[in-house]
């Protein structure tokens, strides 16, 4: 079973992202922002995408991004970053640090599962 | 100097009613603008408030409802409306954002502070007052403040290339 690590700091967004991709036979792990984003992935070498939050306390998700791009072990880990933000300039940071997709919330269940699973390693 | 601007307050008051009313309405619940800038509600409210700032442009939203709304407008059944009403005012904020950009103004925002009470009343510095909307669950009040340099110009609408709520951007 693939494993996906959300992250996010809304606890809300969480579970519900997390229940859709358990009903679609998706392994979920959860994070509440970049530093604890980066604990999960040390902790679980099986994760198979990331969903990345941008706006977060303590860390966000374009530096998390940028951290886990220039650790050799986890430079290849897909990312789909889902968030309110729309800038250009933010991005064409997420896309230089090899971001897969740049979702804007809210986002439909279904098409967000369907990204999740086309990307998942 | 920084000062408060009637007409750009005004502008800039309207994206964020309009973002507003978008925002639950992507939620499942409808709202119509009320006719008093006042909640009349005695009931707990909870609110959400994110500062901004951007290029000669800066300012504050604050988002506020009871707890009605706030449950029929949340994914989750019995989800946490501390949490809830945070998020909404990170979307609200995020919607206004991109109303912005798209008249070339650039803002980045803070992280939301949440607080809860009764008769939560904005005390606004300018002549701008909230607004009031009522829906099928009760009142919602959205609340911008902002102040600009003098050479802030707010530019008429053109398409920015970026995307809009619920799109995907394969990168």
């Amino acid at each position: 079973m693939k494993k996906i690590l959300i992250v996010d700091d809304s606890e809300i967004i969480r579970q519900q992202l997390g229940r859709a991709l358990s009903e679609a036979g998706l392994s979920v792990v959860e994070a509440s922002d970049g530093v604890d984003g980066l604990e999960k992935v040390a902790e679980h070498d099986d994760i198979s995408l990331l969903v990345l939050d941008i706006n977060m306390p303590r860390m966000n998700g374009l530096d998390m991004l940028e951290a886990l791009k220039r650790n050799p072990k986890t430079a290849s880990l897909p990312v789909l970053v889902l968030t309110t933000e729309a800038q250009n300039s933010m991005v064409a940071r997420a896309r230089q640090s090899g971001a897969k997709a740049w979702l804007i919330k809210p986002v439909k269940m279904d098409l967000f599962v369907n990204v999740v699973q086309r990307f998942a390693a | 100097m920084w000062s408060q601007n009637s007409d750009i307050e005004l502008k800039i008051s309207a994206l964020g009613a309009s973002a507003c009313v978008d925002l639950f309405g992507a939620y499942g619940l409808d709202l119509e603008l009320g006719k008093s800038s006042r909640m009349q509600s005695d009931e707990r409210l909870l609110s959400g408030s994110i500062g901004f700032v951007g290029r000669r442009l800066r300012g504050s939203c604050l988002l506020a409802a009871g707890e009605k709304p706030l449950s029929l407008s949340c994914p989750e059944q019995n989800g946490a409306l501390r949490d809830w009403v945070g998020e909404l005012t990170n979307q609200f904020v995020g919607r206004l954002k991109t109303k912005l950009l798209s008249r070339g103004i650039e803002v980045f925002v803070t992280t939301p502070i949440v607080l809860a009470g009764v008769h939560i009343e904005p005390l606004p510095r300018s002549r701008m007052e909230p607004f009031v909307f009522q829906s099928s669950a009760g009142e919602i009040m959205a609340w911008i403040e902002v102040e600009t340099e003098e050479a802030f110009v707010f530019g008429s609408e053109h398409p920015t290339g970026s995307g809009l709520e619920g799109d995907i951007l394969v990168l």
